[in-house]
């Protein structure tokens, strides 16, 4: 009996990592990450100097101070852009937002794909060590995407790389590796979230939701007549440590995965409409859809194709 | 030299390197969000191979960290004296805004104070450099306050509409150029 269940649970174990997959997530991943990469950027671009410039509010030396020493900063790409073309540090640090831009687009279009995805990952490893100060959840999980996009076979589906030939759209190992490790590590993410959530009293009683919608950082929106509705963040934050935790065994039930979904997306949107982390909120959402949404939409069309044959069969029992 | 000698061989020898790679990967994201390492990750000859990874891919990364502090916060208020006795202040209290174009831009600065009110070295160093920008702007400018203070939202049970909210001062310093 142990022997066959042990058998049962290695077959599905193998068969949960190497049955090959259709590559259209990772076609989607890719599209959906590019395009974040270069919205994101030119929302920057306003504030581009004052971030990274050498008169910003953080200077050059200070940053790189703060920095450990084989850590690439925007000090040497003015240095190599001088030696190379002259230019000068405003120049310079314009020059790599432009180049930035065109490699997310290299990114975005599948050319050389691989390629554009290790420039693109290269230049925010540029941004995350010259302002280490100023990151936060947004362009970490922005950098853990670019680096998977330079080690998965994104450009298999929806890219210039197959309409030019140089791969096919064929299911193979490394495809359902990609879309396995992406799902595994954003299910690992938010347990770690949730249950680091669960260790903290004032997470049940509703006070770091109710602290957070009131303090000046996040205020959005007049939110103290919360006070006399407390049930009201209390269940809110039960919502998020629900959504958060159960991710991880919600996102593999066949149906109950479509509203996993939903949940964490409205939990994401709520972060951006009340907190006012609109970037935070997008990403993580974008990859949940890139892990489970190719899968919540296999799931709808399956449950719409099983409603569906149920309605014909009792048209044809009541004919007959 | 091994795909040309057995190109089957070789693809099965690389799909095993590759997934024990990905395990491997997996495995250390695991080990890490669960605080498997705290105690060794930063005492020995491998928390600068660890750092570096951390760099790459993140990793190395605890994504729960910031659970218990979110709701914390703090202020930071900048007074900039000019010729004739005219001081601007500026305080997140009152909706400064660090001249950001917009939101997103803004948000960066919950980090930045969160991580200058956590370390005394930063906090000298991100305060001149931030009275370097205030010079910048204001040209004739003199002498700059920099304070921080630590905000004690009361809690949902406790708050009373229009009542002062509680700050503590943890760090002041002050620059003069004459």
């Amino acid at each position: 009996m142990f022997d066959s269940l042990f058998t049962k649970l290695k077959n599905s174990f193998i068969s949960f990592w190497n049955t090959p997959l259709l590559p259209q997530p990772l076609g989607i991943f890719r599209l959906l990450i590019a395009a974040f990469t270069i919205i994101q950027a030119l929302i920057w671009y306003p504030d581009w100097l004052a971030f990274f410039g050498n008169d910003g509010w953080i200077q050059w030396e200070i940053s790189r101070a703060l920095n450990t020493t084989w850590n690439i900063h925007m000090e040497h790409i003015y240095k190599m852009f001088h030696a190379i073309l002259g230019l000068s540090e405003t120049q310079s640090v314009l020059t790599f937002f432009w180049l930035y831009i065109i490699f997310a687009f290299g990114l975005l279009i599948g050319w050389y794909t691989r390629v554009w995805a290790f420039f693109t990952w290269f230049c925010h490893y540029i941004i995350m060590s010259t302002i280490p100060t100023f990151v936060y959840g947004v362009d970490i999980f922005l950098h853990i995407a670019l680096f998977y996009l330079i080690l998965m076979p994104s450009n298999k589906a929806y890219s210039l790389d197959l309409k030019l030939g140089r791969v096919n759209a064929l299911p193979t190992w490394g495809v359902t590796l990609s879309i396995r490790v992406l799902q595994v590590h954003i299910c690992l993410v938010y347990l770690s979230a949730g249950y680091e959530k669960m260790l903290a009293a004032d997470w049940w009683n509703g006070n770091v939701l109710w602290r957070s919608l009131v303090q000046p950082d996040f205020r959005q929106f007049d939110l103290t007549w919360l006070s006399n509705y407390p049930f009201i963040p209390i269940i809110l934050s039960w919502f998020t440590m629900l959504i958060e935790t159960g991710y991880c065994i919600g996102m593999w039930i066949p149906r109950v995965r479509v509203f996993w979904l939903l949940g964490i997306i409205s939990l994401h949107i709520g972060i951006g409409l009340f907190l006012g982390l609109w970037l935070f909120g997008i990403i993580m959402i974008l990859l949940s859809i890139s892990a489970f949404g190719f899968e919540a939409y296999k799931d709808i069309k399956a449950f719409k194709k099983g409603s569906q044959q149920n309605i014909t069969s009792e048209i044809k029992e009541l004919v007959s | 030299m091994m795909y040309i000698i057995c190109p089957r061989l070789y693809i099965v020898f690389m799909k095993k390197i590759i997934y024990s790679l990905a395990f491997l990967h997996l495995l250390t994201i695991t080990v890490v969000i669960f605080h498997g390492l705290d105690s060794i990750v930063h005492k020995g000859w491998w928390e600068k191979p660890l750092a570096f990874i951390c760099s790459i891919n993140y990793s190395i990364w605890q994504y729960g960290f910031f659970s218990p502090d979110v709701g914390k916060s703090s202020e930071l208020k900048i007074n900039v004296h000019q010729d004739g006795d005219i001081v601007n202040e500026y305080t997140t209290l009152k909706g400064f805004k660090f001249y950001t174009s917009n939101q997103e831009s803004l948000n960066r600065f919950y980090g930045f104070k969160h991580h200058t009110a956590s370390d005394s070295v930063f906090q000298d160093l991100c305060a001149r450099s931030v009275a370097a920008r205030m010079l910048n702007i204001h040209e004739d400018a003199w002498r700059i306050d920099y304070t921080m203070r630590s905000i004690h939202y009361p809690k949902i049970k406790d708050y009373q509409p229009n009542a002062p909210v509680d700050t503590v001062e943890f760090y002041t310093t002050t620059f003069v150029l004459r």
